[in-house]
């Protein structure tokens, strides 16, 4: 159990070892910020100085006899080593390596940073970085940089130093306040999950903002990050999203970018709001900085001007909030105290010549409503000849202390006539945007993290197993590992299945015409005939697939054809172990028959990732597919997966068809999520076509006729 | 006079070094003073990686050293320009070189195993093809082959009808390199065909990776690469058994990475992507084209992994075909299993 955090956010007395009097240099700026901002006791290191700025430097960490709760060491990297070393005899709790020179070079650097990782893999020092930029708060500046943030409640963590300096200098010009800024570096040791679970417990910081490239551990996250997230809110700004983005940030940190996708279920699994741009991130920070949470999902537009009304109802409709319905009461008296043109339904036009009181009015009077039909409102004021925009900000400012449970966002829009206002609610609850589409953004994710604070933390689900005979399965993966293989046999796979639980058509391999045509006789007819090889993914698209194999004449020349055209179309030099011979299912017999596709793929950083939807031929290109993690995976969210698809509702039964058998799908989803978290080495499975027909009451109807599974290479 | 045999075979890359090695080493262990004779070899290659035929190299080492490169094999042809190098009217003076090089090697052994050309008709144009050389130096025949399908059998019966003109004693043919259903259409059909021609199967060998994979060592080689990760001697002799080239998207290419094993991936130098991930899966060998050198980041990983980067010239296609034919050649410690197939496979006794 490694070390908690709380000493790098608030240490009652830091080392610098690498401390400078020289202008320019990085021991010089961190120093100095150290001296300039923290009160407790510093010891400078420096071998060559017998003082730097007035304070008794050390020729060594060794020789300072007090206790020191943290060193920041900003050294060349080749001497970083020697120090960290003698900083674990000393027991130091922990250290934030600044100095660069270590994986990000490559090559010695590369080396170094290796050995750094064991040391702190193997003693209870935590480090932070190396190549990171430090900590900076309120507290204490243990950067190169100069600007100490405002104080405030928002932590900042991020994975780019310059990322983070960028944030410093914005933050100036912001009202925003921060208590931590935290830059990571190459995370030999402390990583994101462990910043997040140290802030979360952290008093001075209400929100937790991250800026990140990858994920160390992901199993980790998951398992602390819920817990954090039901304390405050964490926002996440990965990047990577695009192709060419993931590249780039593989490029950058060195580390897979691994599947976007898989970020976003884990992100939600956690209820980590999610911020596609920079922008989302500072307007979603606001919003939870300034504001209580709702207590309700709809709120109420009130707006001087029609457009920007309409605009903010498109909106409300895109990001998908709720609009609140007002009752006739209140539209009633709405119709009474406004002005006969004003509009009293939801958005409520006060119109252009509204002065600040008329907003008064409107809002005392929606106000009255539930906070389950009108948990708050978003004001727009648009620059209109009346309008009084500061003083408009000073009647929100009044609403909102006289209704503190509602939830007020403005959004205040034009140019210079705006400043004073906006500036007016700095010191108030009321988030202020530019435009109106940020403000309801913003809405939105506090919703959405209301509601998730409502759901039960995802650890605390018990998962029931199925009792599974596993050795025969380790069997059958040792003898493909000795056999070169990393793809399995179908004979194998369909083994595998049954002993899951997951029915499959009868299945054997040929080697030879004449033996296909002896099997076949045991299988019966129609059957289909396809090639076994693991260098063919497509096996229909290079011949190696024929249906409806009506005797055994028609087997044996299958055989033929098949071999033939894989040779032919199929990728040079493949390797084929045979033809597999295969009962075809008889659809006919059943009124209804619908293909699935079921899969896994473990993502490098997140474990494995099901997928499921339209199966059969047209798959890649209809692309009706929806994934998640099989982590905590039970039919719970099993279902929630398969209704994420545009099948799910012809599974339910459209146009007078009876509804395919859902709960077996469920049964395979789940079987498969054990049977990947069993055996780790499979790495890929595919089932393709996993036919589904009309509902069972042994749910039962089904058939998982193409098995793909792919195992791990062994490393050497 | 001891015995000889001539090992011949329809093509290139057959086998027949596995079988020579395996059938010297068994006869060795037999109690025979077993020799090894190569009358036509490869010229020195110019690049650094291998200085000389391979196969003599091999063969030089497995015998302790005890007879000199030039014993074992006393001329050394290029298979492109040979006509440059031998003129008709020297071919006779050839033929009398390597008919002395025998008789001299055939002194020294009880039996003497003889590795022919490329294939039996390289050098035809000079007379100095495996059949008239087999002829030259009264040596009985074996014929190598792989029977990859059907076509291959034709180019065995027409070896086969070669060997009858010209008169040699046919000791027996061997298939080298047969995967699975092969060997079952071997029973089935083949071993039938050879029958009624009266041609023994000495033995029928399976395919084996190991063998018919190259080296890191001969895609530097082939390619012309330069290694940036490592020393060569680490990494020179982990085989490749495949190679795709990482042109996809980086999740798409996972699921091709992670079929195969020991896996060679082609890709350029920005993929930084692709990369990674071959990194993360344990290929074998990244080949980067266009020259593009990659990050820094990229190749440290690759350096903590142990997984080798050749950095090369040419473009995706061209390095492609380079690695498509690389010349595979009997690697110094893998003498043991060409001699443990020999023994396993061939009907080696029927050679004395």
């Amino acid at each position: 159990m490694k070390r908690k955090l709380s000493f790098f956010l608030k240490p009652k007395s830091i080392a610098v070892i690498g401390a400078s009097e020289s202008p320019g240099k990085v021991g010089n700026s961190v120093f100095h910020n150290i001296i300039s901002t923290f009160k407790g006791n510093v010891y400078p290191i420096n071998p060559t100085k017998d003082e730097i700025c007035g304070y008794k430097a050390y020729a060594s960490i060794s020789d300072v006899k007090d206790s020191v709760d943290i060193a920041i060491i900003c050294i060349p990297a080749k001497f970083v080593l020697d120090v960290v070393k003698e900083c674990v005899k000393l027991e130091i709790k922990g250290l934030i390596i600044i100095s660069a020179g270590f994986k990000e070079v490559g090559g010695q650097g590369a080396l170094y940073e290796k050995e750094l990782k064991e040391i702190s893999q193997q003693h209870e020092i935590r480090i932070i970085g190396p190549n990171c930029l430090g900590i900076v708060s309120p507290y204490y500046n243990g950067t190169f940089s100069a600007i100490s943030p405002k104080k405030g409640n928002i932590a900042v963590v991020s994975q780019s130093g310059a990322m983070l300096t960028a944030i410093l200098d914005w933050a100036e010009t912001q009202d925003m306040g921060f208590s931590n800024f935290i830059s990571m570096g190459n995370k030999v040791d402390v990583d994101e999950t462990d910043l997040i679970e140290e802030l979360a417990n952290d008093p001075d910081t209400k929100i937790i903002l991250l800026y990140l490239e990858s994920v160390n551990d992901g199993q980790k996250f998951l398992k602390i990050v819920p817990d954090a997230v039901h304390k405050k809110p964490v926002i996440i700004l990965k990047s990577g999203i695009s192709e060419a983005g993931s590249r780039a940030a593989s490029s950058h940190t060195g580390a897979l970018a691994g599947n976007d996708i898989a970020f976003s279920i884990a992100f939600e699994k956690c209820g980590v709001i999610r911020a596609k741009t920079m922008t989302d991130l500072f307007d979603m920070a606001r919003i939870f900085d300034r504001a209580s949470l709702p207590k309700g999902n709809h709120f109420v537009i009130v707006t001087n001007a029609g457009g920007p009304g309409i605009v903010a109802t498109d909106a409300f409709e895109a990001y998908n909030v709720g609009l609140s319905r007002l009752s006739s009461r209140i539209t009633e008296l709405l119709r009474v105290r406004l002005p006969p043109e004003a509009a009293v339904y939801n958005p409520v036009d006060i119109i252009g010549d509204a002065p600040p009181e008329r907003y008064r009015i409107a809002l005392e009077t929606v106000f009255q409503e539930e906070n389950a039909i009108c948990a708050g409102a978003l004001i727009l004021v648009t620059p209109q000849a009346q309008t009084k925009p500061l003083g408009v900000a000073q009647v929100l400012k009044e609403i909102q202390e006289k209704f503190p449970q509602k939830l007020i966002v403005a959004s205040f829009m034009g140019g210079s006539s705006m400043v004073k206002p906006i500036n007016h609610l700095q010191d108030s609850t009321i988030p202020c945007y530019e435009f109106p589409e940020q403000a309801i953004k913003a809405i939105k994710f506090i919703c959405e993290y209301v509601e998730n604070q409502k759901k039960p933390n995802i650890n605390s689900k018990k998962i029931a197993r199925y009792r599974i005979s596993t050795e025969r399965i380790s069997e059958i993966f040792d003898n493909a590992q000795i056999d070169g293989r990393n793809v399995l046999l179908s004979s194998e796979t369909s083994e595998i299945f049954r002993l899951y639980g997951i029915k499959n058509p009868k299945t054997y391999i040929a080697k030879s015409p004449s033996e296909a045509e002896k099997l076949s006789t045991k299988i019966g007819f129609p059957l289909v005939m396809k090639v076994v090889s693991p260098d063919i993914i497509h096996k229909t698209d290079c011949g190696g697939v024929i249906l409806n194999v009506k005797d055994e004449q028609q087997a044996r020349d299958a055989f033929v054809r098949i071999i033939n055209n894989v040779q032919k179309y199929g990728p040079l030099n493949a390797k084929i172990y045979g033809i597999e011979l295969q009962e075809m299912v008889q659809t006919e017999s059943f009124k209804k028959s619908t293909q699935m596709i079921l899969g896994m793929t473990r993502d490098p950083q997140w474990g494995p990732l099901l997928m499921v939807g339209t199966g059969g031929i047209y798959t890649n290109f209809l692309k009706d597919v929806s994934f998640d993690l099989a982590y905590k995976y039970d039919k719970e969210e099993a279902i929630a997966q398969l209704s994420k698809t545009k099948i799910y509702n012809i599974l339910k039964g459209v146009r007078g068809e009876p509804p395919s058998d859902i709960e077996a799908i469920l049964n395979v989803l789940v079987r498969i999520s054990q049977l990947v978290h069993d055996f780790p080495q499979i790495v890929e499975l595919d089932i393709n076509p996993l036919l589904v027909f009309e509902e069972s009451p042994e749910h039962d109807a089904y058939s998982a006729v193409d098995i793909k599974i792919t195992i791990k290479q062994k490393k050497k | 006079m001891s015995k000889s045999i001539y090992i011949m075979s329809t093509a290139s890359a057959s086998g027949k070094t596995a079988v020579s090695i395996g059938l010297f080493l068994v006869f060795k262990e037999d109690g025979m003073n077993s020799g090894y004779f190569k009358p036509i070899g490869d010229p020195f290659s110019d690049v650094k990686v291998t200085k000389a035929d391979k196969d003599v190299n091999v063969i030089h080492r497995m015998l302790d050293r005890k007879y000199s490169r030039e014993e074992i094999c006393p001329i050394f042809i290029s298979p492109t320009a040979f006509l440059d190098e031998i003129p008709f009217d020297k071919v006779k003076g050839v033929q009398e070189l390597i008919k002395d090089a025998f008789e001299e090697m055939a002194s020294k052994t009880d039996i003497l195993f003889i590795e022919g050309n490329h294939d039996y008709t390289q050098f035809h144009s000079l007379g100095l093809d495996d059949p008239q050389l087999a002829k030259l130096l009264e040596s009985p025949v074996v014929l190598v082959s792989m029977c990859k399908d059907d076509s291959d059998l034709d180019k065995i019966i027409m070896a086969l009808e070669e060997i009858n003109r010209n008169e040699l004693d046919l000791k027996g043919i061997i298939l080298t390199n047969m995967t699975d259903l092969q060997l079952t259409k071997i029973k089935e059909k083949y071993e039938q065909i050879f029958q009624r021609r009266n041609v023994p199967l000495l033995g029928v060998i399976p395919q084996s990776k190991l063998l018919s994979s190259p080296t890191v060592g001969e895609v530097l080689e082939a390619t012309g690469g330069k290694l940036l990760t490592e020393e060569i001697n680490v990494v020179k002799d982990n085989r490749v058994e495949r190679f795709i080239i990482g042109a996809m998207q980086c999740n798409d290419a996972i699921t091709y990475m992670r079929k195969s094993q020991n896996l060679g991936v082609i890709t350029g130098g920005d993929r930084s992507d692709i990369i990674l991930t071959a990194i993360e899966l344990g290929v074998s060998l990244i080949v980067l084209t266009g020259n593009l050198q990659p990050e820094v980041q990229a190749l440290a990983k690759a350096e903590e992994e142990g997984i080798p980067i050749i950095l090369v010239s040419t473009d995706t296609y061209t390095t492609a075909m380079n690695i498509q034919n690389v010349r595979i050649q009997i690697q110094q410690g893998e003498t043991d299993l060409c001699k443990e197939q020999a023994q396993k496979y061939l009907d080696w006794k029927k050679l004395y």
